[in-house]
């Protein structure tokens, strides 16, 4: 018997074909009768994603190593080896998960993976270093339990996220998980949402005030409103849209202040088939949503949608779920009751303090289980479930923070699920705190990861955890997050403390850095992104980390927040304090700075012995580039002071000035005229492909053109920010432009 | 029976002096050397952060090798991952052999900090439709390897215990009252 027989009764006929259809366009691959860029997009759209050393390459500090995967040269989409491990990313809407799925995801994670869970930010499972042969099977144990792996990536609508605390939350308008879960169903598989230039995010919230779903960076957002209309209070939603993170971030705009419940569907709808018609398809780094909005404009973005929904055709399942709305509910296993002067036991109240919250429902709370880097082991997975079943029946979720909430946990029950988790290692106090990062996966398995944010998460998390007890509670207030790179994975844009990581050069070495971002806001739906002050060594952060929190504590007003204390002392305040920091000591010194967190292998070892001559060369463009960087972080000091049209200048300069530095490589006598340096920007390193990264392509040259041709008449907040951003950007691929151009003379 | 994925745990004995996190540079050194044989090796996760977890995991295409630390016992655990050859006492022979030749390498590598006892084998069935955890599992594991056993431990009866439990992998521990180290273990595979 094979698990497609075994479970060929416990799902959905359509799930089950879809398998079979995925299996099929697997043979298919395998035979070579299927063009490897389609089968990347199919697998894509069936969760089932690349990993770190697919392409059958790996440094090992010494050298760059063939892995001889067996049926090389097979491929499962370009440059990725048909047998290279993978990831798997399995879809929780509203992260909505059974103590039945958390036992079949144990199995999955022992049998095909590594025996680890791994909650993402967006409140999805991953499961890594599984082979493509298993994941038909995979798929299939998933949907025998109710759960699908489509569309959890490739361009189209991703994990539809929601508040963890939805429908027990003492201020939300009301319950968002139904329409959560309707509006899952309804787009999951849509022709509608087939087409689209890039991924779509989309996420729920019962409030404005609190962090919840973070719909202020999603590309589509909905906030649960309450309206009175003609004497009866109804149901909607505010409905935002052109959020996101990634390299280039944008606040959502609020597209709709109420669109009324039954519209919901329908709204999202519309937006889906306006962004599949006019959003970006070829340019994969201008084919988010948010650019679209940014180059048409909300209001005339609004004026599409609008016209879009009166021609869309009237379909059923845009309100025949709402009759079930009202009586949707969770069911909690135990009558709630106090806790009612019951004995404490040990570590519980500090627990307690941090990891529960009562819920609206009196008698009952949620209880927050951190993960450490969202992970969990198999077996903690399985007795989670266990514990889940005894004390609440079925109430547990995902969170954006990488961690679980177990809802519906009677108050009198609290110190017995407290000693139950911690029997099982799931007991550590610190939820939401300054202990619980949050880390993508970074260089650990992300092919795209740059630095170990994974191995830095860990290390302070160790540092913080062993010094908690001494901590002043506005400090342990505080959230770091860690991205691997600058596509923001691990939200970095919306923590007090952020870090993105990049890489430097030092001599002929290469320097694990990470990018410093502060002052981001996690409440209000995520509603501020901090700004890049400067990339200090990856070894140097934790010092860093100290010295920060050391001077809010020290320098900080009554009651004033950390973005409010950032922004008080300023930018070139904070800057200042990483000027040191910033410094990387020779290799002959310290070695330690040139590899990274949790990583012994050399960042540089095959790249070593530059020649004089590059030497000098590189030299001279590193001061150059130095330069730009010190100038875009003057524009951001110009748009705090709302010096708009300085901040932009401020912001182009310092791309022409990264673009020249390179110039100069070859041309030394370009000059400063900016049509000059452009000119010969594009003739030298674009028409070549120099500047082209091997990922990216030369997409984020485009920041320089586009602002080179077309001088802005008007100056927002939001439009400096964005050059501020691209500028980042440019200035950043310029460093890697000027790396690659080392080695290569090295090599 | 014949599972496609088994997986079989070596313990540390006592108290070892190394901590897991010795095993990185350990690891990234046998990519570099490429020295396991029969395993593609392919990289070095770190889940030392994990309570009871994995440990240091060592990435092939075959298998994964980890410093388990499971039930609060740290020891090297053999995670085969692709279809194996053979019938199942050759599997779990192989896979034996892949684990014992790995901690010899270890006890190398880490000279004088860490042991691995070769009188007492965990073998785990991981591989829920060819063998779901039922005590029908645990008796076909006993019985098809006493021939393997016997091999292993000439001259004694080693206990054998098994835990099924519905859910987890049936699992049997296998110990001998007389005490080996790893090498001698390996030997007798030869």
């Amino acid at each position: 018997m094979s698990w497609k027989e075994t479970l060929a009764d416990q799902m959905p006929a359509d799930w089950a074909r879809e398998i079979e259809v995925f299996e099929a366009q697997m043979e298919l691959r395998r035979e070579g009768k299927l063009d490897e860029k389609i089968f990347a997009e199919s697998r894509l759209r069936r969760g089932v994603y690349g990993q770190r050393y697919d392409n059958g390459h790996r440094h090992d500090g010494v050298e760059s190593q063939t892995l001889n995967f067996p049926a090389a040269p097979l491929t499962k989409g370009p440059e990725t080896m048909w047998d290279a491990p993978g990831m798997v990313r399995i879809k929780i809407p509203y992260g909505g998960v059974t103590p039945d799925q958390m036992d079949v995801m144990a199995d999955l994670a022992e049998e095909y993976s590594d025996e680890i869970l791994h909650v993402t930010t967006r409140q999805d499972f991953q499961l890594h270093f599984v082979h493509i042969e298993d994941t038909p099977d995979l798929m299939r144990r998933l949907a025998a339990v109710g759960i699908t792996t489509r569309e959890a990536c490739g361009n189209s609508v991703r994990n539809i996220t929601a508040c963890p605390i939805a429908g027990v939350c003492h201020d939300e308008s009301f319950d968002v998980t139904p329409y959560a879960s309707a509006t899952m169903k309804y787009l999951l598989g849509h022709p509608d949402v087939q087409d689209f230039g890039r991924k779509f995010k989309v996420a729920f919230s019962g409030c404005q005030q609190h962090a919840c779903g973070l719909v202020a960076m999603h590309d589509m957002g909905a906030i649960a409103v309450k309206k009175t209309v003609d004497g009866v209070q109804k149901r909607g939603f505010s409905l935002h849209v052109g959020g996101g993170l990634g390299a280039v971030p944008h606040q959502a705009k609020v597209m709709e202040e109420f669109v009324p419940e039954e519209e919901l569907l329908p709204m999202f709808q519309a937006v889906s088939r306006v962004y599949a018609r006019l959003g970006e398809k070829k340019n994969r780094g201008r084919a988010r949503i948010k650019f679209l909005i940014a180059k048409l404009g909300i209001e005339e973005f609004q004026k599409l949608v609008r016209e879009e929904r009166k021609v869309l055709p009237h379909d059923d399942r845009w309100t025949s779920y709402l009759k079930d709305v009202p009586s949707y509910r969770e069911d909690a296993a135990k009558e709630g009751s106090s806790l009612n002067g019951a004995g404490h036991p040990e570590g519980f109240d500090d627990w307690s303090h941090t990891n529960v919250y009562h819920q609206r429902q009196k008698g009952y709370a949620v209880v927050s289980i951190t993960l450490p880097l969202g992970d969990m082991t198999s077996f903690q997975a399985r007795e989670l479930a266990k514990i889940t079943r005894r004390y609440v029946g079925e109430a547990l979720r995902t969170t954006v923070e990488q961690n679980m909430v177990m809802r519906w946990v009677s108050e009198a029950d609290l110190p017995a699920v407290y000693l139950e988790l911690k029997r099982i290692g799931l007991g550590q106090a610190g939820a939401e705190s300054i202990v619980d990062l949050t880390a993508c996966p970074g260089t650990d398995t992300c092919k795209l990861g740059i630095a170990s944010s994974r191995g830095l998460a860990g290390e302070l998390r160790g540092r913080l955890l062993a010094k908690r007890a001494q901590l002043d509670p506005a400090v342990q207030k505080l959230r770091i997050k860690v991205s691997g790179c600058f596509n923001s994975c691990g939200q970095h844009h919306i923590s007090d403390i952020g870090f993105y990581g990049n890489s430097r050069s030092v001599g002929s070495y290469k320097v694990p850095h990470f990018q410093v971002i502060l002052g981001g806001q996690w409440v209000e739906n995520g509603g501020a992104y901090g700004l890049a002050i400067g990339a200090i060594p990856s070894k140097r952060v934790p010092e860093f980390v100290d010295r920060i929190t050391e001077r809010f504590v020290r320098d900080k007003l009554p009651e004033e927040s950390f973005q409010d204390f950032t922004r008080r002392i300023g930018k070139l305040e904070l800057r200042g304090m990483l000027d040191d920091l910033m410094k990387v000591p020779a290799y002959e010194q310290d070695k330690s700075f040139y590899s990274d967190w949790g990583d012994p292998r050399e960042f540089t070892m095959g790249d070593m012995g530059a020649g004089e001559c590059a030497g000098e060369i590189v030299s001279l463009v590193q001061v150059e580039l130095a330069a730009a960087e010190r100038e875009v972080f003057e524009a951001q000091l110009e748009m705090e002071k709302e010096n708009y049209p300085l901040a932009d200048e401020r912001a182009y300069h310092s791309m022409l000035q990264a673009a020249k530095a390179l110039v100069k490589v070859q041309f030394l006598d370009v000059g400063e005229d900016p049509a000059s340096i452009v000119s010969e920007f594009k003739t030298r390193y674009i028409e070549t492909q120099l500047f082209n990264d091997r990922f990216a392509g030369g997409k984020f040259a485009n920041y320089l053109f586009q602002r080179f041709e077309t001088t802005p008449v008007k100056f927002t907040r939001d439009s400096v920010r964005q050059l501020i951003e691209e500028a980042q950007l440019f200035i950043e691929a310029a460093y890697a432009c000027q790396l690659r151009l080392s080695e290569k003379k090295t090599a | 029976m014949n599972p496609n994925r088994i997986c079989v745990k070596l313990f540390a004995a006592e108290t070892p002096a190394a901590k897991i996190l010795d095993c990185v540079p350990v690891f990234h050194k046998w990519i570099q050397k490429r020295n396991v044989s029969g395993h593609l090796l392919i990289d070095v996760a770190d889940y030392s952060h994990v309570w009871q977890g994995p440990g240091i995991m060592l990435v092939a295409h075959e298998a994964n090798f980890s410093t388990d630390q499971s039930a609060g016992r740290l020891g090297l655990l053999y995670q085969s991952k692709r279809p194996m050859e053979g019938d199942f006492e050759a599997r779990v022979g192989f896979a034996i052999k892949a684990v014992a030749a790995a901690c010899v390498q270890l006890e190398t590598d880490l000279p004088g900090k860490i042991k691995f006892l070769g009188n007492e084998i965990q073998i785990s069935l991981n591989d829920r439709l060819a063998a779901p955890s039922d005590q029908e599992a645990l008796k076909s594991m006993e019985s098809e390897l006493t021939g393997l056993l016997a091999k292993l431990y000439p001259g004694e009866s080693p206990t054998v215990e098994g835990v099924a439990d519905g859910k987890s992998r049936p699992t049997i521990t296998v110990r001998s009252a007389q005490p080996i180290d790893v090498k001698t273990l390996l030997e007798r595979l030869a």
